[in-house]
């Protein structure tokens, strides 16, 4: 929203420049985000009347005009459309310098003479209107100096208006306030409207078919206009203000708007069938030619105002082409109504339109200000159409919206905001914003303007209280009675734990946005869908992401191709994931996910290059297990799909806690990443549920132990992991570690068989072992294992 | 016997001194302290002086035998070093191993975090999916509010919602716990915003909420004071500016000493030296009675804070995109 400093000084003796306002405009909350200024005049550019234009042969554009400047009669090409003889327009002379820098010197275009340049309002930075040259009003002295032309210089603030304030859309709206604040007096525009005998129910009679979307509705009927420009200080406020100048009857409607907030509509008259306004709800399908001149095809429900015969504009939207003020239009029919503000919302938001009229209506103007606002456009109408006013308003309001009351505790307001205000200034800041205040003592009963459709309840009425007191006097407590209690969040702990696991063991933490698109072609195998959406912002963010993986991966391309191919990445978020038949309600969980590729360490000078592999992943994922206390979990591979395509999991208590795997270069090549890439991704709820939450300290052993190596050969295909299990099954109790720290595949052992090589430690808590128990435990052991699996120990 | 002894320590050391090589550091050794070498000589000679002097002579001749013995050494390492050449060359870089590093909004959102427990209140979470009835109704937005609109919010087939904010998050724990309530809740929210250089579709917000009987906005300006000081610096100042939100009443959207140029006016803060950190308020009375608190007898405050802004300030980054395309050489300057 546009608001003019000017405009407001209109209604309130500011005492303070643009740049004071604007930052009491955003302690008011009404956040002034940017100010532009216009000058009033320019040296040099004087006022001048067209008396003769014509067109340049060879140019479509371009007219030779004569411009009489007073003094004398100077020759002018001009290229604007507007520019027309008998014009009232604004003449640069040779010398003046424009703000963009522009010197005007005396010029030859296509053979012709111009001794001086016609400027638009924007070009002598009086308002943005560039469209066309300024048109002056027709009693501006010619020749004199735009300098000197008392036309005022203006700062314009864009203000946000936040939804629940209609009545900052209008200028004595937003000077109430400052007035309030600044503890003045408000001085709305005064009017008296000069009336005809005739009564206005002799041209017009209101039908309201449908009194709850329209509660009001009031017309007058303004006889013999002569459409032609408004006057400039009105089109200049109206530009300045963000809407097109168009001709004296609309530019009332806008500007009355602009003023008070309560958007209005003009009609032809001669154009209204059977001097009948009915208000009704549309038929479905019955069609509608907007003033813009787009068609319509309105839905039943839609609030339509009618002539005795047809529709003739969407109520509180916008106007009918079929009634619309022309430059022939003699007599006028000035709406102003009240309408449902959700009626208005449905309609606008059907259609599309977004109108400076549905944005007031959608948010409630004032149904008590309709005779105000009717008689400040009729009154304006009289002076500069030269139309008569008929006599009274054809007032519609079957059920009169009363203002209700609200009961109001100084007290309370003092207790919520934590500040010492006293009754007497509570008072003058309502009374300021137009309420009635009922004072009883600590009981108040406060009645809120209709024009404040956002107060109706005491914590309304205590935020305006603070609000015009001023948040800056809110202190800061410095103390707080905070409840004895702590809390510890099992889950988040574990999270964090994960991601410090992982970045202590070099992986970079990345986050991605949540939403993307799975696509077979170039993701690798086994990225799910996720869950759709809706209305997606962008094609490429159709789904909340069903895996980590599929983001993991994006980034690993996109680094991989920059050339950084040692990589070790995670991500700790949300996975999004659609219901089952039994229970089709979309679910989601954290997710842990991480991907490596490149080498075991960063390249160095000291190895050689060593790849990093499956081993390293399940390595990773191993001391992951144990850094969190994973309680008895399994690391486990299906059965391989090939040497270099791995897929496995991790699961614990029988519960499958996330898989892990390989892609080979072949289903990497889809990602555009020429090597082999690990990855891992883990349910964080389901981990959870499986940390040991106490860890139970066991005592070191205080006798010593013994060590022993074993080597042992087996067929091939014996897993390693088997066979573990089996010794530590046959160790019996003393036997408290068995790490496998050699494997060896070939000739001395033989084809289809390999050499695995343990390291068993045993002790006992009580005493030291004997040498003969433990060669009994390991001759144990051998001949368990020579028996079960035919192994040979080396 | 002494004499002879000081004579033969003098010649010694100037010989040690002046060898020029390993040989000839060997040759000296060999000469004073190899079996037949002078030391030895004259130990034999000890037996023909006179039996008053040995003991003197003894004990001269033993340190001078242990001395010799570390000059010899000496010696020795002096050119073995020099011919063993294969020195460690220091400057060589060590073996690193990988260097991991958290998140940039992780470590902003643990600060956070951590500032808010030492305060007292404690992390709750919420899910993303959320129903209208958590990320609308209850917090007491207007059926018509725009943030309702499917232009401004994801939604699901279903009807489900993404969340908007994580203030979805109080209703859950009001609805799970009597007052005194203090709680945080970080986590990521989702608007229907096409991405730019300083907005995503998806972003991290952490909520704040304080519900006892008693509490005031001065409560909630003093804990965003306490809160800000302690994550930009003591010289940060807040500014509270009237707003409007459908779950607080009254509404103030939270400004701060701008970072940039400590509140004189710069690029960043548009000139105004304050920068809009986030939304808060006293919580509405309609939110407070529908999770069945009495709005007369308890009051509470709220507030909301994004974290990719606060990141965003904190490490000068200027694109929110670079935040989320997992660029290792931008992840890798929070090792």
């Amino acid at each position: 929203m546009l608001i003019s400093y000017s405009w407001l000084k209109d209604f309130v003796d500011l005492p303070i420049g643009p740049e004071e306002t604007a930052d009491l405009l955003t302690m008011l909350g009404l956040e002034a985000e940017s100010m532009t200024r216009y000058r009033g005049g320019l040296d040099k550019v004087v006022v001048g009347r067209v008396v003769e234009c014509l067109p340049i042969e060879g140019s479509e554009t371009l007219k030779r005009t004569r411009v009489h400047v007073g003094s004398e009669v100077l020759p002018i090409v001009c290229g604007a459309p507007n520019v027309r003889e008998g014009m009232i327009v604004a003449a640069a002379l040779p010398g003046a310098i424009l703000p963009d820098g522009t010197k005007i010197k005396i010029a030859k275009m296509l053979g012709h003479e111009s001794r001086g340049m016609l400027v638009s309002e924007a070009e002598i930075g009086m308002s943005p209107d560039a469209a066309g040259v300024l048109e002056g009003d027709p009693d501006w002295p010619l020749g004199m100096s735009f300098e000197k032309l008392a036309i005022s210089e203006d700062t314009i603030f864009d203000v946000e208006v936040t939804p629940n304030r209609p009545d900052f859309l209008s200028h004595v709206g937003v000077a109430r306030d400052l007035a309030t604040k600044l503890r003045l007096p408000l001085r709305e525009p005064g009017i008296s409207v000069e009336q005809i005998e005739a009564p206005t129910s002799q041209r017009i009679r209101v039908v309201l078919e449908d009194a709850r979307s329209c509660p009001r509705y009031g017309a007058r009927f303004v006889e013999g206009v002569t459409i032609k420009p408004s006057p400039f200080s009105y089109r200049l406020r109206l530009s300045r203000c963000g809407l097109r100048p168009i001709s004296n009857i609309v530019d009332i409607t806008n500007y009355v708007m602009l003023e008070l907030g309560h958007p209005l509509h003009a009609f032809d008259y001669a154009l209204l069938k059977g001097a009948e306004i009915r208000v009704r709800c549309a038929r479905s399908g019955e069609t509608f030619i907007t003033l813009d001149g787009k068609v319509h095809s309105l839905r039943s429900g839609t609030l339509l105002i009618c002539d005795a015969r047809r529709g003739v504009a969407i109520a509180g939207v916008m106007g009918g082409q079929n009634s619309e003020i022309a430059p022939t239009t003699r007599d006028v029919l000035i709406e102003c109504a009240y309408f449902d503000p959700v009626s208005i919302r449905r309609t606008s938001k059907f259609l599309g339109i977004n109108s400076d009229s549905s944005r007031r209506f959608e948010r409630g103007v004032n149904p008590n200000g309709v005779p105000q606002v009717i008689d400040r456009a009729a009154a304006l109408m009289a002076q500069f159409s030269g139309g008569k006013v008929y006599r009274g308003i054809v007032d519609e309001y079957p059920e009169p919206i009363e203002p209700t009351p609200i009961a109001f505790r100084p007290s309370r307001a003092r207790a919520l905001v934590g500040v010492d205000i006293p009754d007497k200034a509570m008072e003058e800041i309502l009374a300021g914003l137009g309420c009635q205040v009922e004072n009883n003592e600590e009981a108040w009963v406060v009645s809120a303007p209709t024009f404040r459709p956002d107060l109706s309840r005491e914590v309304d009425l205590i935020e305006e209280v603070i609000r015009l007191h001023g948040y800056d006097e809110i202190p800061a407590a410095i103390t707080s009675k905070v409840p004895l209690r702590a809390w510890r969040d099992p889950l988040r702990e574990l999270a964090e734990r994960c991601a410090d696991v992982l970045a202590g063991l070099g992986f970079l933490e990345v986050q991605s946005v949540s939403m993307g698109k799975a696509d077979p072609r170039t993701d690798p195998p086994g990225i799910p869908q996720g869950v759709a959406i809706a209305n997606p912002v962008t094609d490429d963010m159709t789904h909340l992401q069903g895996t980590l993986r599929g983001n993991l991966v994006r980034a690993a391309s996109a680094n991989w191709q920059r050339g950084d191919r040692t990589l070790r990445l995670f991500e700790m978020a949300r996975t999004f994931h659609e219901g089952t038949s039994d229970d089709p309600r979309t679910w989601e969980e954290l997710s842990l996910a991480g991907i490596l590729s490149g080498t075991v360490y960063p390249v160095g000078w000291t190895d050689p290059p060593k790849p990093s592999g499956f081993f390293e992943s399940k390595g990773v994922l191993d001391a992951l297990c144990q850094k969190i206390s994973l309680d008895n979990y399994e690391i486990f591979c299906y059965d391989n799909i090939s040497e270099d395509s791995l897929r496995g999991g991790l699961k614990a208590g029988g519960e499958i806690l996330g898989e892990f795997g390989i892609w080979n270069r072949k289903e990497m090549a889809t990602c555009e990443i020429d090597a082999e890439v690990a990855y891992f991704e883990l349910s964080v709820d389901r981990l959870a549920r499986h940390v040991q939450t106490k860890r139970k300290f066991i005592p070191p052993p205080r006798f010593p132990g013994a060590t022993r190596d074993i080597a042992v050969v087996v067929d091939g295909g014996l897993a390693a992991g088997e066979l573990q299990t089996a010794i530590q099954r046959l160790g019996g109790e003393n036997l408290k570690r068995v790490e496998l720290f050699d494997l060896y595949l070939g000739e001395q052992v033989g084809a289809g068989r390999k050499s695995l090589a343990f390291r068993l430690e045993f002790f006992r808590a009580e005493r030291t072992m004997t040498a003969e128990e433990v060669e009994e435990s390991v001759e144990r052991i051998v001949a368990g294992l020579k028996e079960e699996y035919q192994a040979v120990r080396r | 016997m002494i004499e002879k002894i000081a004579q033969i320590r003098l010649q010694a050391f100037r010989e040690f001194e002046e060898a020029k090589s390993l040989q000839e550091a060997e040759a000296a050794r060999n000469k004073y302290l190899g079996r037949k070498g002078a030391i030895a000589d004259l130990f034999r000679h000890m037996p023909g002086i006179p039996p008053e002097e040995r003991p003197e002579a003894g004990e001269a001749l033993n340190r001078l035998r242990a001395e010799l013995e570390v000059v010899a050494e000496t010696a020795r390492e002096k050119f073995a070093q020099k011919k063993e050449a294969p020195q460690i060359d220091t400057t060589l870089p060590g073996r690193m191993p990988h260097l991991g590093a958290l998140h940039p909004l992780t470590i902003v959102t643990r600060q956070i975090i951590d500032i808010f427990r030492q305060m007292g209140f404690a992390v709750a979470s919420g899910p993303e999916i959320e129903t209208v009835y958590y990320n609308f109704d209850a917090l007491n937005t207007p059926p018509w509010h725009p943030s309702r609109d499917e232009s401004a919010t994801l939604y699901l087939p279903n009807g489900f919602v993404l969340r908007t904010e994580t203030s979805p998050v109080q209703i859950r724990v009001m609805e799970a716990m009597q007052p005194p309530v203090r709680i945080i809740a970080p986590g990521r929210v989702y608007r229907r915003d096409r991405p730019d250089a300083t907005h995503s579709p998806m972003f991290h917000q952490v909520e704040g909420l304080y519900v006892d009987e008693g509490v005031t906005m001065a409560d909630l300006k003093g804990t965003l004071v306490a809160f800000y000081r302690t994550l930009f610096g003591e010289q940060t100042a807040v500014r509270f500016r009237p707003h409007f939100f459908p779950f607080t009443e009254p509404s103030a959207e939270v400004d701060i000493t701008c970072l940039f140029c400590a509140g004189k006016g710069c690029r960043i803060c548009k000139e105004a030296g304050w920068i809009e950190m986030g939304g808060s308020g006293m919580v509405d009375p309609n939110v407070l009675d529908g999770v069945g608190y009495d709005s007369e007898k308890y009051t509470g405050w709220a507030c909301g804070l994004g974290i990719e802004r606060v990141a965003m300030f904190l490490y000068g980054i200027d694109n929110i995109r670079s935040l989320y395309d997992g660029d290792v050489r931008f992840l890798r300057q929070f090792i």
